[in-house]
């Protein structure tokens, strides 16, 4: 197909006059799409170079594979790694699948109260919880661990919250929500005539339940478990918090000391070459994936039609009901928090007493180096304006030219703009840091700056933000836009005063979502950061990797606090939205 | 005699999407003469709505030319091509899609603001606005958003939008098909009134016969991306060239025949199944020519009416329903099966037999297809 017959299949864009708005709808495309492509093809080719980056002759070889394989360390952090991301797994779904299920399938009373208590969790990020939970069950100083003793008199226990068990039950409890907001959805989808006709088929509530229900949100059930796992895997802060003082790595902490040890020079051939590893193993993993996701689409139990799904009378289970969510809600975030809240206020962290009572200051509020943290916040801050601005800008201009422009293989970008939902987030850190240090080094100057982490968010947000422009876009009708062109305007002003406004309330919320998950970003900050760079999340870690677990405390919940008015308005916001949907 | 306005040369299209491909028009032309209501009727999937693109620029033809008002907009042979949003078109849409976050002032204020190249001082922006919504008679409710409309008041609001810019051309894309029948009724005849009031020149895309009839100078008949016969409605009615307009416009039973003998003054014999019948030839038919002979419902008569010598047949009725209007009768003459409309008081019982009659101006010879 020639130049111009491919041009000509794209809207705005003629032999005549290329409209500067389609240039750039398409210069961002291409671009951001080569940049991730870029990505896994650098970690893959710098996993075979040998030396430092700025040696000029290189060698490559398979030596940082065999240092890798051949080490037997990097088997135990790998087990460590799978069965940590396991029992993640299932402590996330023991929590969030049956919490779905009553949100959805029930007549559970103060239902807004279960969503709103699932969204305002938010505001605790994974490090915050795995600060409260080390306080608790640290096998010294825990204050769970002190109360086992004295009630079983030191027959139980001390139970060690740094070990592979507790780590991933701690992840497990910050990564509940997500399984509860993904599995909510399938539960919510689901055609209730599908039961019904089983039980005019004279099926029993239990037979219905395993024969029907359960097989048909198998695949909406097994896609998100996938997803929640390769969180799990590539999440750092869980691990760091509790594991690396205590010497037990999984890959992201892994990864982290080896680009930055502590008495070498830092092993980029080889966080490549782990790296690697990784991108295979999502592949095969995203593979797999895609598979379960066609055949969710084969068996299709969204209709469209608007219906409601038939609900379960709880009767006198109510309160067990809203015991169970209780219990999930005081382990995951009210435990931890009264914990964090009382180590800030310590000078060392101590067992309630009168002596501790008294000896209660802000102190620890004081000890924080404000100057590094009100850089971290300023960086922060410009991160949490930008990335959602940004990112939500790019993913129009892919859904646009997805969905709107006629360019052969169009699809492909939809491809390349979920590939960062498939490879842990950790792997585009990982990349990004050798692009700016191996490739772009002096032609583009931007490792150490603000912008190295903007580019790197913008592209771990990038398939959340494409997946709600592209479900809001596809609702617009065509003609919409088509008629604004017959009155005379370009394709740039009809996205502007057309398109936009039609997306703003997806776009205000997707926004009010990425800014969340800014704040609160530290696995990819922390790969990135070098000094002038430094995010607040990033402060916190390095006070409490410098034992300043009091201050570290502190300045995390000085961040909540932060971050208050953005959850805020993210449930008011949620609310509506539901609210607009159920009309 | 007046210019023509648009002209369609050879126009042709062809989607792809994937390995397949689909030739939606094929070698279309017709010209449109300046203040003319020209419209395009077909069944769906016929290439009027492609067409109609082609014109407003959203669809690029493989090739062909389009000239608006003398000036090629889109020619593959000389390169020309102008954006949609540089044609100075108005259209309107199926869906009408009126914008609902703006409110109905806003909405036909769009083109005044937004257009290319045009330059309208804001003070002259709502005079104009308001004018156009006085043509359509929702004067009054400018500042209500436009959700709130009714159907029949957004397809007005679309209408307004589309003529503010005072176009010379105006593209319908089946306007009124979204609206109930009375109110479709009503807004034909005002949609015809209103363009010929304003001396535009109008294509009109749609799939309902009536709406063709009564609003058109010209009708096109279009079927698998060609136009089929173009005509005047009483022509396209009257005088079917082709079997396909007999049946699409209007229903006709079909009769294969054969020209027996030619009886001057545009009247041939026709040997059929049901016997001699005198037609109407719609073309020069030598002897021997293998034609139809299509027969409308309605103009089949019981005998008694006309005591003419030509064309009458007995026939028994088998079936009957009543639609309103007319019964609906099904005449069998042997074995063959006629559709009759006959008035509801006339309608004789099942099983009768009656002698049935077609005058020679009714019963069409058309060309068979091969």
């Amino acid at each position: 197909m020639s130049f111009i017959s491919i041009a000509r299949k794209i809207p705005g864009l003629s032999t005549a006059r290329i409209e500067p708005f389609t240039a750039l709808m398409l210069a961002v495309v291409l671009g951001l799409s080569l940049l991730i492509l870029c990505m896994p093809l650098i970690v893959f080719g710098l996993s075979f170079r040998e030396g430092r980056p700025i040696d000029p002759e290189a060698v490559y070889s398979l030596a940082h594979y065999v240092q890798v394989f051949s080490d037997a360390y990097t088997y135990r952090v790998l087990a460590n790694t799978f069965s940590y991301s396991f029992i993640a797994l299932f402590v996330a779904f023991a929590f969030g699948l049956p919490a779905a299920w009553l949100a959805e399938r029930t007549d559970l009373p103060l239902k807004p109260l279960l969503y709103t208590l699932m969204t305002v969790g938010l505001l605790m990020p994974g490090f915050a919880t795995a600060m409260g939970w080390l306080f608790l069950f640290h096998p010294r100083i825990g204050l769970g661990n002190a109360l086992i003793n004295n009630l079983f008199d030191g027959a139980i226990g001390p139970l060690n919250i740094a070990s592979i068990g507790g780590m991933g039950w701690v992840e497990g409890l910050s990564l509940a929500p997500v399984a509860f907001i993904m599995t909510a959805a399938v539960f919510r989808a689901m055609d209730p005539s599908l039961e019904e006709s089983a039980e005019m088929s004279g099926a029993k509530a239990s037979t219905i339940a395993r024969r029907v229900t359960l097989p048909l949100a198998w695949p909406g059930i097994l896609a998100s478990g996938i997803y929640i796992f390769t969180i799990a895997f590539a999440a750092f802060d869980v691990p760091a918090i509790i594991g690396w003082s205590n010497k037990i790595f999984t890959f992201s902490t892994y990864v982290v000391t080896e680009l930055a040890p502590d008495d070498d020079l830092p092993h980029y051939g080889v966080a490549a070459a782990l790296a690697t590893f990784v991108i295979a193993l999502a592949g095969a993993l995203s593979w797999w994936y895609g598979r379960l996701q066609s055949q969710a689409h084969r068996y299709q139990v969204v209709t469209g039609k608007g219906y409601r799904p038939r609900l379960v009378a709880l009767k006198d289970r109510k309160a067990l009901a809203w015991g169970f969510l209780a219990l999930f809600f005081f382990l995951s975030k009210l435990l931890p928090l009264v914990l964090l809240i009382w180590a800030s206020l310590l000078p060392f962290f101590q067992l309630p007493s009168a002596e501790a009572f008294a000896s209660l200051s802000l102190a620890n509020y004081n000890a924080i180096p404000w100057d590094l943290a009100f850089k971290g916040f300023k960086n922060t801050a410009a991160l949490v304006v930008m990335t959602p601005t940004i990112t939500l800008f790019c993913a129009m201009a892919f859904s646009w030219v997805v969905l709107r422009s006629r360019i052969p293989g169009r699809e492909f970008f939809d491809f390349i703009a979920f590939l960062p939902h498939a490879i842990p987030n950790i792997i585009f850190g990982v990349a990004i840091l050798l692009l700016a240090l191996f490739v772009l080094r002096d032609t583009i100057p931007m490792f150490g700056t603000i912008w190295i982490l903007l580019l790197v968010f913008v592209i771990a947000r990038l398939s959340y933000a494409t997946r709600m422009t592209n479900s809001t876009m596809i609702q617009i009708h065509k003609d919409l836009e088509e008629s604004g062109t017959m009155c005379g305007a370009t394709t740039g002003t009809v996205m502007l005063r057309v398109v936009t406004p039609l997306l703003a309330p997806t776009l205000i919320y997707a926004w009010l979502w990425i800014a969340l998950i800014t704040f609160r970003e530290l696995t990819l900050a922390v790969i990135l950061t070098t000094g002038d760079n430094i995010t607040l999340p990033v402060v916190v870690w390095s006070l409490w990797y410098s034992s300043g677990l009091g201050a570290a405390a502190a300045l995390t919940l000085l961040l909540m606090l932060m971050m208050l008015p953005i959850v805020g308005l993210y449930w008011w916001v949620a609310r509506k939205r539901a609210f607009g949907a159920s009309n | 005699m007046t210019a023509a306005m648009i002209e369609v040369e050879n126009l042709t299209l062809t989607y792809h999407s994937g390995a397949e491909s689909h030739r939606a028009i094929d070698r279309v032309s017709f010209s449109v003469k300046e203040g003319q209501v020209y419209t395009l009727l077909g069944p769906s999937g016929c290439g009027k709505t492609t067409t109609l693109r082609c014109i407003a620029g959203l669809e690029r033809p493989d090739s062909g030319e389009i000239r608006i008002d003398g000036r090629p907009v889109s020619s593959s042979a000389g390169g020309e091509w102008v954006p949609p949003n540089r044609r100075a078109i108005g259209m309107v849409f199926q869906s009408y899609a009126i914008w609902p976050h703006m409110s109905v002032f806003e909405n036909v204020a769009f083109p005044l603001r937004y257009g290319e190249g045009v330059k309208v001082p804001s003070a002259e922006i709502s005079s104009r606005v308001r004018r156009a919504l006085e043509l359509v008679q929702l004067g009054e409710l400018e500042d209500r958003p436009a959700p709130h409309l009714s159907g029949g008041q957004q397809q007005r609001l679309a209408l307004a939008r589309a003529l503010v810019m005072e176009p010379k051309v105006l593209l319908l894309d089946e306007p009124l098909s979204n609206l109930d029948a009375k109110l479709r009724e009503e807004m034909r005849g005002e949609l015809r009134r209103l363009i010929k009031s304003l001396g535009m020149t109008a294509v009109f895309v749609t799939h309902e016969q009536i709406e063709a009839l009564t609003l058109s100078d010209v009708i096109s008949v279009m079927n698998g991306g060609h136009i089929i016969q173009e005509g005047s409605p009483i022509e396209i009615y009257q005088r079917p060239t082709n079997p396909f307009v007999a049946n699409f416009i209007g229903q006709s039973n079909f009769l294969d025949g054969e020209i027996a003998g030619i009886e001057g003054a545009g009247t041939v014999q026709v040997r059929t199944e049901m016997g001699a019948l005198a037609c109407q030839a719609t073309a020069d038919f030598p002897p021997g020519a293998r034609v139809v002979v299509a027969i409308r419902p309605e103009h089949i008569t019981l005998s008694p009416e006309d005591d003419s010598p030509h064309n009458r047949f007995s026939c028994t009725l088998a079936q009957s329903s009543f639609i309103g209007n007319a019964m609906d009768c099904s005449m069998m003459a042997g074995d063959r099966a006629l559709r009759v409309l006959l008035h509801p008081d006339r309608a004789p019982d099942i099983g009768s037999v009656v002698s049935l009659h077609v005058p020679v101006r009714h019963c069409l010879a058309i060309a068979a297809q091969d």
